[in-house]
C-alpha cells in the first residue's frame, strides 16, 4: 500500500528516463511493420497471458467477493429473510438512525480501535526496537513474540481469555496474595472491554516484524552522524528512527485499524456469542451476525455490513488525508 | 444403502463451517426458494435436528428402525448442537435447500412459517388422533399446522432438598406460595447455609416472565403477535430482580453472568452451590446427573394469587419442508416418530413428555426415575392449567438476547427496574415489530 503511495521517484531515475520496455523475452520487432501495431499485438497478447494467470485468483474474487458484495448491497435496500425479501427501498438504512443497539455497538467498536491500535504498536515498536540489535539467537525471540499474532485470533485463545480473567482465575489468583480482591473482568460491564483490548495489545507480532524490517531500511550513516554531533539515545530515536519510520507507522496504523474494526471472533467467544454483559463488548459485527443469523433480520444485516465498510472507508481516507502532515518519506523536500 | 456419514460428526462440523461460505450460494442462485414438491418423490429424506449426544444416538437408532420397516426410503440425518442448528438451518432455508423433515422451536416455528417454508401438515398422511388437542394447537397458524409437537415440558423451580434441610429450613407449600415468600425462601437460605439461595441465570427467561405477567391477567405475547403485557408488570418483575440481589438471594452480577456463560451444566445448581433454579422439566435429568443427588420440583411461586400462570410449553416440534422431494416418505418419518412403540421406546420423555396420549401412558412406567419426576409433576400441574399462551410472533428468536442484555445492565446497577422495562420493551417491540 504505501509502496503504491511512495511512488519513489528519484532523481537519477527519472533522468534515465527511458519508456517502459517490453518484457525481456518478447520477440525482436520486425522493422517492416509499422511499431504501434506490433505494440499493440504484443500487449494484448501479454494481458491474456496475465489474465489467464491471474484466473484462479480472478475467478474467486469475482464469485466469493466481488459476487456477495454485489448481492448484499441489494439485499441491503431488501427485507430479505429465509430465502425471501422484498424491496424496501432505504428503510434498513433508516432504521440505524433509531436503533440504540446500533449506537451501543459502534461505540463498543470506536472505543476497541482506538485504545488498542495505538497500545499494539507502541508494544510492537518498542520491541522492534529491543530486538533490533544483534543479539544471539535473534530468530528464535522474533519467533516468540511472532506466535501471539498467530494465536492471538484463535477460539483457542478466546477460550483461555475467558478463563485467566475470571472470577477465579489466574489474574485474581495472582492478585490475591497480594491481597488484592479482584473483579470477574470478562463478566463485569466495566472491564469485559477492557480484556479483549488487551487481547488484542498481546498479538504485536506481526507489526513488530514489519517494524523490525523498516529499522533495517534505516541507513547507519545517519546514526553515526548524529551520535557525532553528541546525540544521545532518546535523542536519537527521535530525530532519527522516528521520522524515518513514519511510513511504516502509517502502513502499521492503517491495517491495524481496518483490522480492529473488523474483529469478531475474541468478542464472540468471549461473550459467548451475545456481546455482553450488558452489551459492553458487542461490536459491530457482533451484531450484524446477531441480527442476521440470530433474528433473521439478513436485510438489516446487509446494511449494517455496509455501513461497517463505509465507516472502515471514512477512516482510511481520513488516516491518508492526514498522512501528508507526519509521514516522512525522505526524498519530498 | 446405508448413509454417508453415519457419525454424522463431520457433516455437522461441515455445515457450520459451510455456513459463511454457502451465505453467497443463495444470492447467486437467486430464486432458489420455488422448486415446488415433486407429487413423485425420490425417497431421499433430509433430516435434521438438534440435541446432545445421547439424543444423536438415538434418533439414530429411530431412523435405523424406521429404514428397516421402509425399505425404499433413504434419510440423510443431520444431528447438530442448538445455536449450531438455527444458523445452519437459517443459511439451508435461505439457499433453497430446506430439509425435509426438521425439528422446529415455538420461537422459531412462526418465522419459518410465515417465510413459506414449511409445508402444511394436513397435505400429509400422519396419524394425529392420538395427539392432544390444546398440543396440537400450539403449532397451528391462522388455522394450518405447520409442526407437531414432540411432547411438552413446564417450566418449574428445581430445588436441592439436601441444601435447603443444611440451612435448617423445609421446603415450603408450593400450592400457595406467592413471590414475596420465594424472596424471602431464598434469602434466607442464602443467610442461613453455605449455597446461595437462587442462581439467578434463569430470572432473565422470557417463559418465566410469560408466567407471572401470566398471573397478572396479561402475556408475553397476545393473539396479535405483539407484546401482551404493560410496562409496570415488567417494571415489578425487574424490581423483584433488585430486591433479591440486594438481600443476597441470588449471586453477585459478575458470578451470575460466569454462570450462564458456563452453561447449566456448570451453573450453581448443577454444582451444589446453589440451591433453587428455574429450568423446564425435561432439563431435570442432566442436572440431577451433574450434581449427583435427588431434585425437588415446585410450581412457580404466585398461582395461587392471581389468574394461574404456569403453562404446558410444546417442547418441540416436526415440522416439513414445502419443497420436500417426496411428501409420502416425509409423512411416514413423521407419523412413525410421533406413533411408532419404537420410535418411543427409543426416545422415552426426552423431547418432552409425549404428545401422543396412548404412547405417553405406555411408556410412563417404564420412564427412568429422573424423567418420571418431570412426568409426574406434569401430571399434577396439568388440572391447574390455564390457557396455552398463543404461538410466539415472527422475531421471537431474538428476544432471549434482548431480555440477557437488559438484565446484565439491571444486575449491574447501570438502569433502574423502570429503565429496565423501558428498553426491553423498545427493543423487543422493534425486533417483533
Amino acid at each position: 500500500m504505501t509502496d503504491n503511495d511512495v511512488a519513489v521517484v528519484r532523481p537519477e531515475q527519472r533522468s534515465s528516463g527511458a519508456p517502459p520496455e517490453p518484457a525481456a523475452g518478447a520477440p525482436a520487432p520486425e522493422p517492416a511493420r509499422a511499431r504501434r501495431g506490433i505494440g499493440t499485438t504484443i500487449k494484448s497478447r501479454e494481458r491474456w497471458a496475465a489474465l489467464s494467470f491471474m484466473s484462479p485468483w480472478l475467478i474467486g474474487l469475482l464469485a466469493i467477493t466481488i459476487g456477495p458484495m454485489v448481492a448484499s448491497f441489494y439485499l441491503s435496500f431488501t427485507d430479505y429473510s429465509l430465502g425471501y425479501g422484498e424491496w424496501v427501498g432505504g428503510e434498513n438504512y433508516q432504521r440505524m438512525l433509531d436503533d440504540p443497539r446500533l449506537l451501543q455497538s459502534i461505540k463498543v467498536t470506536a472505543v476497541y480501535t482506538f485504545v488498542s491500535v495505538p497500545l499494539q504498536l507502541a508494544a510492537a515498536l518498542l520491541l522492534a526496537l529491543v530486538l533490533d540489535r544483534g543479539l544471539r539467537g535473534m530468530s528464535f525471540y522474533r519467533s516468540v513474540f511472532y506466535l501471539p499474532s498467530l494465536l492471538g485470533g484463535s477460539v483457542a485463545i478466546a477460550i483461555m481469555w475467558r478463563q485467566v480473567f475470571g472470577t477465579e482465575g489466574l489474574v485474581n489468583q495472582v492478585l490475591a496474595m497480594f491481597g488484592v480482591q479482584g473483579e470477574g473482568w470478562v463478566s463485569h460491564p466495566d472491564y469485559a472491554l477492557g480484556t479483549l483490548i488487551l487481547l488484542h495489545v498481546w498479538t504485536f507480532g506481526s507489526p513488530m516484524i514489519i517494524f523490525l524490517a523498516g529499522l533495517r531500511q534505516i541507513p547507519t550513516m545517519y546514526y553515526e552522524a548524529a551520535k557525532v554531533d553528541g546525540a544521545g539515545v532518546l535523542r536519537r530515536f527521535v530525530s532519527v528512527t522516528l521520522p524515518l519510520l513514519t511510513p511504516i507507522i502509517f502502513f502499521n496504523l492503517v491495517l491495524q485499524i481496518i483490522n480492529s474494526f473488523q474483529s469478531f471472533t475474541q468478542a464472540f467467544i468471549v461473550s459467548s456469542g451475545k456481546g455482553g454483559p450488558a452489551d459492553s463488548t458487542l461490536f459491530l459485527t457482533l451484531y450484524l451476525y446477531d441480527q442476521g443469523f440470530t433474528q433473521f433480520n439478513m436485510g438489516y444485516a446487509s446494511a449494517i455490513a455496509w455501513l461497517l465498510l463505509a465507516i472502515i472507508a471514512i477512516f482510511t481516507a481520513l488516516n491518508f488525508l492526514m498522512s501528508k502532515f507526519w509521514v516522512f518519506y525522505g526524498d519530498n523536500d | 444403502m446405508k448413509s454417508s456419514n453415519p457419525s454424522g460428526v463431520s457433516r455437522r462440523t461441515l455445515a457450520k463451517a459451510g455456513i459463511f461460505g454457502a451465505a453467497a450460494a443463495p444470492l447467486l442462485a437467486a430464486c432458489g426458494g420455488e422448486d415446488g414438491g415433486a407429487d413423485k418423490g425420490d425417497g431421499e429424506l433430509d433430516f435434521w435436528w438438534w440435541g446432545s449426544e445421547p439424543r444423536h444416538e438415538y434418533t439414530q437408532q429411530i431412523i435405523d428402525a424406521f429404514i428397516a420397516e421402509n425399505k425404499d426410503i433413504e434419510i440423510k440425518p443431520s444431528p447438530a448442537d442448538f445455536s449450531g442448528y438455527w444458523d445452519a438451518l437459517n443459511v439451508s432455508v435461505s439457499g433453497g435447500n430446506t430439509p425435509d423433515v426438521m425439528q422446529q422451536d415455538e420461537k422459531y416455528l412462526r418465522d419459518y412459517a410465515d417465510k413459506n417454508a414449511l409445508l402444511p401438515l394436513e397435505e400429509l398422511d400422519i396419524d394425529l388422533s392420538q395427539i392432544e388437542d390444546s398440543v396440537l394447537k400450539s403449532g397451528q397458524l391462522d388455522g394450518k399446522t405447520y409442526g407437531i409437537a414432540t411432547g411438552v415440558n413446564a417450566i418449574a423451580l428445581l430445588v436441592n432438598p439436601a441444601l435447603v434441610e443444611a440451612a435448617g429450613m423445609t421446603v415450603p407449600d408450593d400450592t400457595t406460595w406467592t413471590w414475596a415468600d420465594f424472596i424471602q425462601f431464598t434469602t434466607d437460605l442464602s443467610a442461613n447455609g453455605d449455597a446461595v439461595g437462587n442462581s439467578g441465570v434463569s430470572l432473565n427467561n422470557e417463559s418465566l416472565f410469560n408466567v407471572f405477567a401470566r398471573q397478572r391477567g396479561e402475556s408475553l405475547y397476545n393473539e396479535d403477535g405483539q407484546l401482551g403485557f404493560t410496562e409496570e408488570t415488567l417494571t415489578a418483575w425487574w424490581q423483584m430482580v433488585v430486591d433479591l440481589r440486594d438481600a443476597g438471594a441470588i449471586p453477585e452480577a459478575s458470578k451470575i453472568v460466569e454462570g450462564y456463560a458456563a452453561g447449566q451444566d456448570q451453573a450453581p445448581l448443577a454444582t451444589g452451590t446453589g440451591v433453587t433454579e428455574f429450568y423446564w422439566t425435561n432439563q431435570i435429568g442432566a442436572i440431577q446427573d451433574i450434581l449427583g443427588s435427588e431434585l425437588l420440583l415446585l410450581r412457580i411461586p404466585g398461582e395461587s394469587e392471581g389468574t394461574r400462570g404456569m403453562f404446558l410449553k410444546s417442547a418441540m416440534f416436526w415440522s416439513v419442508g414445502r419443497t420436500t422431494s417426496d411428501k409420502a416418505a416425509a409423512g411416514k418419518l413423521v407419523d412413525f416418530l410421533l406413533n411408532n412403540d419404537k420410535s418411543l421406546d427409543l426416545c422415552l420423555a426426552d423431547r418432552g413428555l409425549p404428545s401422543n396420549i396412548a404412547q405417553r401412558e405406555r411408556i410412563l412406567p417404564t420412564l427412568p426415575a429422573d424423567q418420571q419426576l418431570g412426568a409426574e409433576f406434569i401430571a399434577t400441574i396439568t388440572p391447574e392449567l390455564g390457557e396455552a399462551p398463543p404461538v410466539s410472533p415472527v422475531g421471537a428468536g431474538g428476544i432471549a438476547d434482548i431480555m440477557l442484555g437488559v438484565y446484565e445492565s439491571l444486575l449491574f446497577d447501570q438502569a433502574t427496574p423502570q429503565e429496565s422495562a423501558a428498553a426491553f420493551i423498545e427493543q423487543a417491540s422493534a425486533a417483533i415489530g
